[in-house]
Formats: structure tokens, C-alpha cells, sequence
């Protein structure tokens, strides 16, 4: 059975069909979108349950890999052996940095005409999880998380100013499990992709993406047989591009 | 107000916060807001490649102005 919900965005429209559903288990196609990717438009999703649809590559039901984790939990972007480094510092900032920390990015929010709380989530692996409780959350997130990314690399900055060179831990700020529903949707999105590459033989390159997205990407769909990934571009955001194995010909570059 | 949002930021993160200075230019589209910290400051408002003004830009663009105005981040040095 298959339902429609409406949005401003994909995620909206897809937090909503969560709400009537009661469960993460199901599969969104998106129908219409307006207004920009994640423009001041509107999205129109249908949604199918997933026990209702075959789910042959078993990747729809991610929700346990998701699920239980706290927020963030999932959201980690280290590089080999600053886990070890983080691991092996056991110790917590001060509750005086800590709150120093969430004045700072109280602060900024403030001086931005907005309001905003925040709480300070779990900590683990040198990872301190803030979440930030805010009537403006919407903007706070920004396109594709990009003003929150900014408040996370600021609060980072000035960690690392207050607790000085060895700063062993790293801040992730977060807004209603939005770290949470981006990977989903990214997920979701990249297998979306990746059948209908593999369906028709041929590739697409995805919209631009942090290392961070990136990786989530290609860890997801290295899984598959059926596809491969590949980076293309220069920079921070380079573009993935997912290719069939069954490719007709070599895709343009 | 942005002149005071770029103040709090650049203040929170360099070591001479004393020194710290936002010039406000008004434009008729656009207001320039120009950043001054002292020489050994800049690189802490800077960042590597640049990420902290960019962060700072966003910021600023995402501020709650209704005046339709613009706010162009200058950091002087």
C-alpha cells in the first residue's frame, strides 16, 4: 500500500510519513520536487511499507543499524589512529569547558536573532555530542546541514583554543537526529542510484558531498555486486559516482 | 545585530581579544563588515584553506535579517 506525504523538504516530508507510519521501514520515492534541492519548495514522497515490497538486496531495513544509536553516535568522521589517540583519553573536559563550549554556540545562535539550547548528549571515543533545542532548527541545519556544519567547526575551533594543542576530543553538534536522517537519506538515496545504474548498465554522479558523505557512500554500496563507486573532482566536495559493473561502455570523466 | 555576531566569534577565538575590531560599511544593497585582529590573530579567524571565514560567511548568511540586505565578511591584515 502505498501513501503520499508532502514537505518543504525531503526530509520533512519524510519525517512526516514516519510520524503517520509509526516505523522507518519503508521505502520513499520521491515524485515531485520543487523550488531547488533543498530550496524553499515542496517535495511530494509516496511511501510503501516495507513488508509489503520484496526487498531483495535487504538493504531497506537499515533501521538496526540505525535505530538504537544516539544520535550522532553514527556520525563519526576519524582518520586512522585518532581513534587510538581518542581512546586511549579517557578523560572528559571540565563541566567549566563544557559549558564554556555551549555558551559559545548559544552565543553565536543569540547574536543570530535566533534561540537555542543546548544539551550535551553522550560522549565517547574523544566525541562530545551536543544537541541543540531550537524553535529555528530548520535554519540552524541549513541546506544539507551546511550552517550547522559551520557552528560545529566554530564550537571546534574554540575547543581547541580553550583546552590547547593536544586537544584530544571533537565536537558534533547536532539538531533533531538530523545526523541521524541525513545518513538514512543519503543511504537511501545511494541505493536508490545504485539500482537503477545497475538496471539500466550505465553510471550517474551524485551531488557534491563532504569527505564525511562520502565515505558513508561508498561503504554502503561496496557492499553491493552489482556496483561500484568512484570519486571524482578536486576539493572538499567531490562527487561520487556509481557505476555498474555491467556498464555498456566507460562513462565520461 | 551581524556586526556583533562576527565581534563574538572572532573574540571567542583568537588570543588578543582587546584588539579585535568590526568596521561597518553600508552599501545600498549590500553591508561590508570588516574584520581587524591583531597580526598574530589572523590565521585563528582565517583557518586552514579558509574554512573558519567560510564558516563565518555562512553564518553570517543564515543571521535573521529582514532588511534584505547582504552582509560581505572582510578580513583585513
Amino acid at each position: 500500500m502505498a501513501m503520499e506525504f508532502e514537505g518543504r523538504t525531503e526530509q520533512e516530508a519524510v519525517a512526516k510519513a514516519a510520524a503517520e507510519l509509526g516505523s522507518e521501514s519503508f521505502d520513499v520515492e520521491v515524485l515531485e520536487k520543487a523550488g531547488g534541492f533543498f530550496g524553499k519548495g515542496k517535495v511530494r514522497i509516496s511511501v510503501r511499507k516495507l513488508s509489503t515490497i520484496p526487498d531483495p538486496m535487504g538493504y531497506g531495513n537499515s533501521s538496526s543499524r540505525f535505530g538504537k544509536d544516539k544520535a550522532g553516535a553514527a556520525y563519526e568522521n576519524k582518520k586512522p589512529g585518532q581513534g587510538e589517540k581518542a581512546g586511549k583519553n579517557k578523560v572528559l573536559p571540565t563541566e567549566k569547558q563544557l559549558e564554556d563550549i555551549a555558551d559559545f554556540v548559544e552565543g553565536i545562535i543569540k547574536h543570530m536573532g535566533y534561540a537555542g539550547k543546548m544539551k550535551l548528549g553522550q560522549q565517547d571515543a574523544g566525541k562530545l555530542v551536543f544537541e541543540i533545542n531550537s524553535p529555528q532548527s530548520g535554519i540552524l541545519i541549513g541546506k544539507r546541514g551546511k550552517n550547522l556544519d559551520s557552528l560545529q567547526l566554530l564550537a571546534n575551533a574554540y575547543l581547541g583554543k580553550i583546552v590547547g594543542e593536544d586537544n584530544p576530543w571533537r565536537i558534533i553538534l547536532d539538531v533533531e537526529g538530523y545526523r541521524e536522517r541525513r545518513e538514512k537519506s543519503l543511504i537511501r538515496m545511494a541505493h536508490r542510484v545504485a539500482d537503477e545504474t545497475a538496471k539500466n548498465g550505465t553510471s550517474k554522479l551524485l551531488e557534491p558531498l563532504n569527505p564525511f558523505e562520502r565515505r558513508l557512500i561508498h561503504t554502503a554500496i561496496n557492499n553491493r555486486e552489482d556496483v561500484i563507486t568512484r570519486s571524482e573532482g578536486t576539493g572538499l566536495y567531490k562527487r561520487v559516482r556509481i557505476v555498474a559493473k555491467n556498464a555498456k561502455r566507460k562513462s565520461p570523466s | 545585530m551581524e556586526k556583533d555576531l562576527i565581534e563574538f566569534i572572532a573574540r571567542s577565538l583568537v588570543t588578543g581579544a582587546d584588539k579585535v575590531d568590526v568596521t561597518t560599511i553600508e552599501g545600498d544593497r549590500s553591508t561590508i563588515l570588516e574584520l581587524k585582529v591583531d597580526e598574530k590573530d589572523v590565521g585563528k579567524v582565517i583557518g586552514k584553506y579558509g574554512r573558519i571565514a567560510r564558516a563565518m560567511r555562512n553564518i553570517l548568511d543564515a543571521t535573521s535579517n529582514n532588511s534584505g540586505k547582504r552582509f560581505v565578511l572582510e578580513i583585513l591584515s
